[in-house]
């Protein structure tokens, strides 16, 4: 799982979870699998994703380096930053682990890089 | 060189005209049918079209033709296809060869229209030859010269000389003469009469050598019925099983008079085509009797492997040692075709087969043990009734969908490896760097094919999300009715053939509107889901086959409910249908997708390598116009590839006259059907051009948009009409059909009906409440759906048959438990027309942007989170569309029609061959 998608994810499926994101992720394993560097790509995904959670989950699975805690205005011609936001984004890979729901502390297992997102029937809202 | 002539072409300017739509037309078939990519740079490759062995061109014609252009490295050809690749070692070679010989008039046929012109474009790769394969269908034995040239001659003269008694008289088919002996074969029941056998019983001259194939223990039963073929050149029979219950295991077959390939073909997708030489015995048991199909594609010669004939064998051995050596040589004219070839062209001659088969006298016997087993399988499904409440739902799903792809995730997966063209389509024009989710992504099929975007996948298989994740792609295991996925977040939304497996209404409206919420505003989202309406027009889909249906009915008729077990391992389906439940259920049915095997790359040019999965004879003829179940069909193989790119073929074949005013007829009410087929974007594209194929079955352009195209949903649904009728209606379209669009693995998708949901916005198109209703009565059972016949139900079970370890081995042990575990029973909620679109109406900041049809039951939704309205030019699109989905239907028809068709005549009933095996 990419920081990326990640960033996607949200447990608010759960019945009585309001927010359910960002999603706190505790990694077992982490790797990170070179991506070719498309600085515009970046910045396009940059306006689709919350880069809080995605500072937030790229400290957590400790490779937050380069990024500041808020983006400013000049990202979009800073090739350092916009690398190292390629690495977080699109680079970072948790292959093993948990994602935990911020609110409920439910546990979505990651396996093989892969989250498990099903929730048994009696967790979903009807 | 021949090149006068094409001069002569060229030089009109018309013609020069005509010459260039000819090949982009020939291009973006080329492109969508076969996946190959014609490329603006020049290269090494070139495709020739209409150079293939699938229309009669062999190497030798081409390589003294190529060759004088300079270094020929090769002259790639495929079975049955209508181009072959001719690789240059250099690229100015290639550029002058393409300049010289594009538009070049390799032979004139009987008239202008039978003329073969080659089409030549540039491609950056070429498959390799294929080397003959030696693969037989588990279960088949061949025995080379079983029998001597004498007894050949007197068991040929025997098919001729007897014709005195009613009994011997042959049948003259459409397509074969046949003679019955010991029991007649009656094609109206796909059975014989055990309690009517004929006053002469195997002739005294067989016995000789059956006893011999008993002691050497090639069969186990002294065969009591004998069914004698005749086959002119040109002549065949479709694909079919022969019939499970009314045969033991064990049927043999005696080629005589000329050798013949018959081509097999399994539920999963595999087609092999084996040589049986003259005078050789084929023996097919297990596997290869009770699961593949086998069948003669209609043709005056066979491709055969080289290797079969020795002489030119040995030249092959002596000239071919890998590629390499060949390729150094530049000079082709002194090259031995067949030295770099692993296949050639044998004409065949006429063939008289001996058929035979030991009567399964026990029917009762045979009733027990498929009750016994309908008993075990139906445990399984005793408890599936239609679901009244979500719980139930769930528990449904989880059963018969969920738990379902995660024991098939491999077996599914393996054969779906190429997304529907349509829906690559909608992918490839969203914007760059989008972000995508594919909600129900399968093994991923439909991700990877716009690299600008950023593509996550979610599946409620874990196996399939594995599968999908371990070909790169981002994925999560995710429930579609509560996505795990921020709402607003995706650009694009794509679920296909995933709504359907819903149980009840309220959670395909609850999936729907999670697509529809993790969507942002403006974004757009693909839903496709089954149709229940498989025939548009009195058109069918190219799922159904008629004769299926009939065949069922017949079946019920005769109320040989019972004897289904015992086969159903194998064939599943339409066993447990009956079974399941006593009216004429039929049908589910599946997307079979016979394609070809696992290859999971989905660009990949092997899709085109399966020999026998397509069938370049097109006889249009007599064949067309037989259209009665029971009778003969030939031509036209399920897997018969068509993609005829031949301009004159094209034409010929397509009676302008009768197609369009039968469209007319129709066309008012078509527009439901609306697809929006973005295979077609272009307007002028197909649809315009006198000579496309596409041409003639345009419909009246509906100017009232959408809102009349959703009336038309319902006109054309209460139009069902039986499908005996409607395939008639559509015979010739049909075969138009066949030629234009070919059997790539397209025709194994449902006919789907597609709709494009946009969300916010007007309610322009909003669908009449008539179709909300879903039909639900309670406490019904659910039946189970008969591959290849129309539905009948809206809630039904759909069986996957897991091609197995067991295979067909266990058959004859006990036929009912060979393959039983291997059998799983998928739900789907098959949607009425309108259905989807009423859904997508209650769903807030969702609108439909585009329904349609596309080839099969799904029925696409495409629905656009975003403001905007439909403007003119949208309409007329949509209008184009239409009549894509006519063509696209149409094809269907005529395919099916004719294999079910003559397999019931064929002796060998019982077809259906394949199993459809759906998403």
């Amino acid at each position: 799982m990419k920081l990326i998608t990640h960033n996607m994810l949200t447990s608010n499926i759960i019945k009585g979870v309001t927010k359910g994101f960002p999603l706190i992720i505790a990694p077992t394993k982490v790797e990170v699998k070179e991506v070719d560097f498309n600085p515009d790509f970046v910045n396009k995904m940059l306006t689709k994703i919350d880069y809080p959670a995605l500072y937030q989950a790229a400290n957590s699975v400790g490779h937050g380096e380069g990024l500041p805690e808020q983006l400013g205005d000049d990202v979009k011609d800073n090739t350092d930053l916009l690398k190292a936001l390629h690495n977080a984004m699109l680079q970072v890979e948790v292959i093993e682990g948990d994602l935990v729901c911020p609110e409920s502390g439910r546990k979505f297992p990651i396996a093989n890089g892969i989250p498990n997102m099903l929730l048994l029937e009696n967790e979903v809202e009807t | 060189m021949a090149a006068s002539e094409g001069k002569a072409h060229v030089e009109s300017k018309q013609w020069r005209k005509k010459f260039a739509k000819k090949l982009v037309k020939i291009e973006k078939s080329l492109a969508e049918k076969e996946n190959v990519i014609i490329t603006k740079e020049k290269t090494q490759i070139l495709c020739v079209q209409n150079g293939g062995l699938g229309n009669g061109v062999s190497q030798a014609e081409l390589l003294p033709l190529f060759s004088q252009f300079g270094n020929l490295e090769s002259i790639v050809m495929l079975p049955h296809k209508q181009f072959c690749f001719a690789c240059f070692t250099n690229i100015e070679s290639a550029a002058q060869a393409q300049m010289k010989l594009n538009g070049f008039l390799l032979k004139t046929g009987s008239d202008p229209t039978q003329d073969v012109i080659l089409y030549l474009g540039f491609v950056e790769k070429a498959p390799s030859n294929i080397a003959p394969s030696d693969e037989k269908p588990a279960g088949l034995v061949i025995v080379e010269e079983f029998v001597s040239e004498a007894m050949e001659k007197t068991l040929i003269d025997l098919m001729d000389l007897e014709t005195d008694d009613k009994y011997e008289d042959p049948t003259v088919m459409k397509h074969r003469k046949v003679k019955h002996f010991g029991f007649e074969f009656k094609y109206s029941i796909n059975d014989v009469d055990i309690k009517d056998p004929l006053p002469k019983g195997i002739p005294d001259i067989c016995h000789e050598f059956l006893q011999k194939a008993l002691e050497r223990g090639l069969i186990n039963h002294f065969p009591d019925q004998l069914t004698i073929n005749s086959y002119q050149p040109g002549q065949g029979i479709p694909p079919h099983v022969d019939t499970r219950e009314a045969f033991e295991d064990g049927i043999v077959s005696l080629s005589l008079g000329s050798s013949i390939v018959m081509d097999f073909s399994h539920p999963d997708g595999r087609h092999v085509s084996v040589l049986l030489p003259r005078r050789s015995l084929m023996v097919m048991n297990g596997e290869s009797r009770y699961v593949w199909s086998h069948g003669i594609t209609p043709r005056k010669s066979d491709i055969v492997p080289v290797q079969t004939s020795h002489a030119i064998r040995s030249a092959c051995d002596l000239s071919y040692h890998g590629g390499s050596s060949y390729q150094d040589s530049n000079t082709s004219n002194n090259i031995d075709v067949s030295s770099c070839e692993g296949l050639t062209l044998r004409a065949r001659g006429r063939r008289v087969s001996y058929t035979f088969r030991k009567v399964v006298m026990d029917r009762l016997h045979m009733c027990k043990a498929a009750c016994k087993t309908s008993g075990r399988e139906g445990s399984a499904l005793e408890d599936a009734t239609v679901p009244q409440t979500d719980s139930e739902a769930v528990a449904l799903e989880r059963k018969h969908v969920n738990k379902v792809y995660e024991d098939i995730a491999e077996h599914f997966s393996g054969t779906r490896y190429k997304p529907w063209p349509k829906v690559v389509d909608f992918i490839l024009e969203q914007p760059p760097m989008s972000l995508l989710a594919d909600v129900g992504c399968g093994n991923g099929k439909c991700l990877g094919h716009n690299k600008t975007l950023f593509e996550i996948g979610s599946d409620f298989s874990s196996n399939l999300a594995s599968i999908c994740h371990s070909r790169g792609f981002e994925t999560c295991v995710g429930d579609v009715t509560c996505l795990p996925f921020r709402t607003g977040s995706f650009d694009v939304v794509l679920c296909i053939a995933v709504i359907h497996h819903m149980a009840t209404k309220n959670r395909r409206a609850k999936a729907l509107s999670e697509v529809v919420r993790i969507l942002r505003k403006g974004g757009k989202a693909l839903v496709y889901v089954w149709a229940m309406e498989q025939e548009l027009h009195k058109t069918q889909s190219k799922y159904i086959k008629p004769g299926r249906q009939q065949k069922q009915d017949a079946i019920g008729n005769e109320g040989i409910l019972n004897s289904a077990l015992t086969f159903d391992m194998k064939q599943g389906p339409s066993r447990l249908g009956h079974l399941a439940s006593c009216q004429g259920f039929s049908g589910t049915q599946t997307k079979n997708s016979r394609l070809d095997n696992s290859n999971l790359n989905p660009g990949s040019v092997s899709s085109n390598l399966n020999p026998g999965s397509d069938s370049s004879n097109l006889n249009p003829g007599p064949d067309s116009s037989n259209l009665n179940p029971g009778s003969d069909s030939s031509n036209l193989n399920p897997g018969s590839d068509s993609s005829n790119l031949n301009a004159g073929s094209d034409s010929s074949n397509l009676s302008p006259g009768p197609d369009s005013s039968n469209h007319n007829l129709e066309s008012d009410s078509n527009n439901p059907n609306c697809e929006s087929d973005r295979n077609n974007p272009d307007p002028k594209s197909g649809s315009c051009d006198p000579h496309s194929l596409e041409s003639n079955f345009k419909p009246k352009p509906n100017l009232f948009g959408e809102k009349n195209t959703e009336k038309g949903y319902l006109q054309s649904s209460s139009a069902s009409a039986d499908a005996l009728s409607s395939t008639t209606v559509a015979s010739e379209l049909d075969l138009a059909r066949q030629i234009s669009v070919g059997h790539s693995e397209s025709d194994y998708f449902l006919g789907s009906k597609s709709c494009v949901k946009e969300k916010k916005t007007s309610d322009t198109n909003s669908v009449s409440d008539i179709h909300n209703k879903p039909s639900e009565s309670s406490l019904k059972k659910l039946s189970v759906h008969v591959n290849r016949t129309q539905f009948k139900d809206q809630d039904l079970l759909v069986p996957w048959q897991l091609k197995g370890k067991h295979g067909g081995k266990a058959k004859h042990e006990s036929s009912s438990e060979g393959m039983k575990g291997d059998l799983f029973h998928r739900f789907y909620h098959v949607f009425r027309q309108g259905e989807i679109e009423a859904i997508c109406k209650k769903v807030p900041g969702c609108a439909v942007r585009k329904s349609y049809y596309d080839q099969g039951n799904c029925e696409i939704v495409q629905a656009v989170k975003r403001k905007g309205q439909i403007s003119p030019r949208d309409i007329s699109a949509q209008i184009k569309m239409n009549n894509e989905v006519i063509h696209t239907n149409r094809p269907s028809v005529k395919q099916t029609t004719p294999q079910t068709i003559s397999s019931q005549q064929g002796g060998k009933p019982d077809s259906n061959d394949q199993q459809l095996l759906c998403d």
